[in-house]
């Protein structure tokens, strides 16, 4: 026993989120994560004031230079389009969809998700065989395609179609962890004395097992954030979910790779960084968050 | 056994089924509690022993009806168990508490104690208003062995022992009147284990609780009962007064799991009763009297029938051929 | 000549919450052909202890800080890896408390029990299967080559550790560490395994340590007891005079917890408290705050380990009740 009840030297509360915070506080990837993802929100936030340019304005000359296709330079620090827009004002107008998108999409898909695999793993059974049964299926199909499918079918490439659809598809692995958080959970000895003390079954789910089923789906939330945005740009790369002359980075990448190999690579290489350092960022934080939410009790 | 005892535990049977293949084909049943009947006075401690896989934890559950019972009744001051469950299950959860054996796992780790104590008070309508509730949990607390200040931390501020004492709160804050033991001091040290001990005989006295302690360890259950079940595979062999069963077992099985017990007194060397080979498995157990694989005395007759419990005088009742029919 | 002479070994551990000295100087031997027990609660560093002898510390964060470990006049610590590879399971070998994940779950039983072999005596296949077979006949395990094809999980736990003794024997080394063997199995179970260890060590004349909390456990195998406390050993004696007469008070609160060892009654004797946190620095004796017999010098002072009796004898106590030879345990009592 190396854990002594008496001594609570530290003087702070023993909730397990506040712990969480200062584990997470120490690990530097994760903090590196936290600060480029709060960084990238300030840029989405501010994008108007941030760009120097109007994102849709098609320059013709800036101080004597040619603006189409320009390389970037002291005026455009990223070049410009074929068009003769501004692509840093772009890229940083662009951040606003891909979060836009990435966080919608995951809130449809843990309203989805989090119930559905609740029910599985609680009731088991039929119930059970069932919702597995589904979420096997939408496993088996290639992801792309499958938003694909549902965004053709839907006919209507607008934003709310883009993220429904994604959040349509990408809910199964929040249900997997749910479902097998609340299968093992539902066992714990605390749920069975909650169960002997006679209280409602409404309130074991939401008390004593909801709670503590939610640091894994939160890292897997995240974690699906970086992935919804990859999604995104590669359906709009193919032509899906944003449209011309919509800032999207995907769109932008699909613009601008007929560029590349006649040499003016700044028109995909810029908004391919930014999807880059979005996912990355996710990711440490997804990393840092599974690290310090997981609530092994030491021994 | 009387129709008005306190608590009539009569032929309870739990069966598991164990399913496979992609059907889920119920391909067999896990006898984990076979035919059982016992019956408890108000205030006794009644121990129920027995290795893994006797079924020891789920005559626990059954008997109170947190697992339901594949058949057989339990009959609580007089009335059936299952009958109060549909009726008045809220009264019924009051009455009958149960304390786990991992301190790990049965405290929610996202609630403080007052949370986990103050629950089943406030459900159960035994404090009204906050003060109120906060006094009710922290008298609850000192009465389980903890101080009042402890109800504003959370689980994993405790050792082990102080953890058990949670449970031990949580269960007595509703005041019930049988509490069933499930191995409660069993992941304790031996420091730790007996002042737990101490305070659940402690508490027994002060509330008049009745307990159903089960363990598999002899020394804690000939300290804690006043009579004793010995289980193997499901099936009860041997029923007496702790004592007896201590100084004059019956059943070749009581002998041997009595003789195993390694005694803290280098000078004893017991001679042991020596068991061959290992615990059959629950799933198909042997046929006739579930020990006789294993039995130095078993005879032809014990692996085609099974023996039933004889009474062997003065509360001894015991399921062996070699002392009858 | 000590087979292990263990002296003033250190072993801590780098954790978040500060440095745990997990092995406090500690010292101890086992004499050959010798069985000693090292009896303690949990966190009182008896399995750090063993894990430092066979040099199976999760490094970094645990790592020896001083003393030595001699064996067979070899310094242990001292060694290589590579050299300590060829001790390890050859001549010190290890029994593991939970034979299910100490055994490789996708190896046959057979391949683990021949690898020692074809590792440490360059055994060929074959030759290792027979003296494999042989092995597990001395365990008692019924139909040896049948069994040797089968893998860990269609064993039964009692067999499972024979299997793991059959392991730990088969290169008769002249050290086993034995950690817990019997705590994960049933009674009837962990008596035929004591017997079987018994048997075996005086057919093999091989010293054991065997480390447990269980005192009826330790009574029955041990030749000699080192009782642990918070990373310290408080008493280092023969089991006779050690079960019949403890002299520190921690000892004696601990047999007088044990139910079973005395007559029906109404409480159980108990140490008051817990034990202290490992992080947390105590003055004087580390068992003080719990000990009913404790005066001022025991809460400014630690007492050294005191020699009892003849020279040569090898027993020793951590008390200051103590301080000239045995003492009565009725006076001086708070």
């Amino acid at each position: 026993m190396t854990e002594n009840g008496n001594n609570n030297d530290s003087g702070v509360t023993g909730n397990l989120w506040y712990e969480a915070w200062l584990r997470f506080r120490r690990n530097r990837l994760a903090m590196l994560g936290f600060f480029m993802i709060a960084a990238l929100l300030g840029v989405a936030v501010f994008a108007p004031r941030l760009a120097p340019y109007d994102p849709f304005k098609q320059l013709l000359w800036t101080e004597g230079i040619k603006a189409k296709l320009a390389a970037p330079s002291p005026d455009h620090w990223m070049g410009t389009d074929a068009y003769g827009r501004d692509i840093m004002s772009r890229v940083i107008h662009g951040s606003r969809l891909s979060l836009q998108i990435g966080l919608l999409a995951t809130v449809v898909s843990l309203l989805i998700g989090v119930p559905l695999g609740a029910m599985a793993g609680y009731f088991g059974g039929w119930v059970d065989d069932l919702i597995s049964w589904f979420i096997n299926v939408i496993f088996a199909f290639p992801f792309m395609l499958f938003v694909l499918a549902i965004v053709a079918v839907l006919n209507n490439p607008s934003m709310i179609v883009v993220f429904t659809a994604i959040g349509l598809v990408s809910w199964v692995s929040i249900a997997r962890v749910t479902r097998a958080q609340f299968m093992s959970l539902r066992e714990r000895e605390y749920v069975e004395a909650a169960k002997a003390i006679g209280l409602p079954t409404w309130t074991i789910l939401f008390k004593h097992i909801l709670p503590n089923t939610l640091a894994p789906v939160i890292v897997q939330a995240t974690l699906g954030i970086g992935s919804i945005i990859l999604t995104e740009a590669g359906l709009a790369f193919l032509g899906f979910g944003a449209q011309p002359p919509a800032p999207s980075w995907g769109l932008m990448i699909s613009d601008g790779q007929q560029y590349l190999a006649t040499g003016q690579w700044w028109w995909a290489l810029f908004p391919g960084m930014a999807i880059m350092y979005t996912v990355l960022a996710f990711n440490f934080l997804g990393d840092g968050l599974r690290d310090a939410l997981d609530v092994r009790l030491k021994r | 056994m009387t129709n008005d005892a306190y608590i009539q535990v009569e032929a309870l049977t739990k069966y598991f089924p164990v399913r496979k293949g992609f059907f889920k084909r119920v391909v067999g049943q896990v006898k984990a509690v076979d035919g059982v009947s016992f019956s408890m006075r108000r205030g006794e401690t009644l121990g129920i022993v027995g290795e893994s896989g006797c079924g020891k934890s789920t005559i626990g559950r059954t008997m109170i009806h947190l697992l339901e019972p594949t058949s057989g009744s339990v009959r609580f001051g007089g009335q059936d168990v299952g009958e109060m469950l549909r009726t008045d299950a809220k009264s019924l959860r009051r009455r009958m508490q149960i304390i786990f054996q991992d301190p790990y796992g049965s405290l929610n780790p996202r609630l403080t104690v007052k949370e986990i104590v103050g629950e089943g008070v406030k459900f159960h309508g035994l404090a009204r208003g906050k003060k109120a509730l906060d006094s009710y949990v922290a008298d609850v607390l000192v009465e389980a062995g903890l101080l009042p200040e402890h109800r504003h931390r959370y689980p994993h501020e405790f050792s082990g022992g102080q953890r058990q004492r949670i449970c031990i709160a949580r269960a007595i804050a509703v005041r019930p009147e049988v509490i069933v033991c499930d191995e409660p001091v069993s992941a304790l040290d031996v420091s730790i284990q007996s002042q737990v001990l101490n305070t659940l005989k402690d508490l027994q006295e002060r509330e008049r609780l009745t307990y159903l302690f089960i363990t598999h360890d002899l020394s804690v259950v000939k300290f804690i009962s006043d009579r004793v079940v010995i289980m193997y595979l499901g099936k009860m062999m041997e029923i007496a007064p702790t004592a007896a069963i201590f100084d004059n077992p019956l059943h070749p099985y009581a002998k041997a799991l009595l003789s195993s017990i390694p005694m803290p007194d280098p000078t004893r060397k017991t001679e042991q009763v020596l068991l061959e080979g290992d615990i059959p498995s629950p799933i198909n157990p042997p046929s006739g009297c579930r020990f006789h694989t294993r039995c130095p005395q078993a005879m032809e007759r014990c692996s085609q029938s099974e023996p039933p419990m004889t009474d062997a005088g003065e509360g001894h009742g015991v399921a062996c051929f070699l002392y009858g029919p | 000549m000590s087979l292990l002479r263990v002296n003033d070994l250190k072993t801590y551990f780098d954790t978040d919450a500060g440095l745990v000295k997990a092995v406090d100087g500690v010292s101890f031997s086992v004499e050959q052909g010798e069985t000693l027990g090292i009896v303690g609660e949990s966190g009182c560093g008896k399995s750090v202890l063993s894990l430092s002898v066979m040099g199976l510390l999760s490094e970094p964060s645990g790592f020896v800080a001083g003393g030595d470990i001699l064996f067979e006049d070899t310094d242990l610590l001292r060694l290589s890896e590579s050299s300590m590879c060829s001790v390890r399971g050859n001549r010190i070998s290890m029994i593991f408390q939970e034979p299910m994940t100490s055994l490789n779950p996708v190896m046959t039983v057979g391949e683990q029990i021949m690898e020692p072999l074809i590792v440490h005596r360059g055994m060929t296949q074959r030759a290792a299967f027979g003296e494999t077979v042989e092995m597990l006949k001395r365990v008692r395990i019924a139909e040896p080559a049948q069994r040797m094809r089968e893998y860990p999980h269609q064993l039964s736990g009692g067999m499972r550790q024979r299997v793991m003794i059959a392991m730990g024997l088969v290169c008769s080394p002249s050290l086993l560490i034995a950690d817990e063997p019997t705590t994960a199995l049933d009674v009837t179970v962990q008596a035929q395994i004591l017997r079987l260890m018994n048997e075996l060590k005086s057919v093999t004349g091989s010293s054991i340590i065997f480390i447990t909390h269980d005192l009826g456990v330790i009574a029955q195998m041990a030749e000699r007891v080192m009782v642990m406390y918070a990373g310290r050993a408080v008493e280092n004696r023969d089991v006779g005079p050690l079960f019949k007469e403890p002299l520190h008070p921690y000892t004696r609160g601990l047999l007088r917890s044990i139910p079973l060892f005395c007559e029906k009654q109404d409480r159980l004797s108990t140490i008051p408290g817990v034990v202290p946190s490992p992080l947390k620095k105590i003055d004087g004796c580390k068992f003080h705050s719990r000990c009913g017999y404790a005066f001022d010098r025991c809460r400014s002072e630690e007492p050294p380990l005191f020699r009892l009796g003849a020279p040569g004898k090898n027993a020793s106590v951590r008390c200051w009740l103590h301080e000239n030879g045995k003492r009565d345990f009725t006076e001086g009592r708070r």
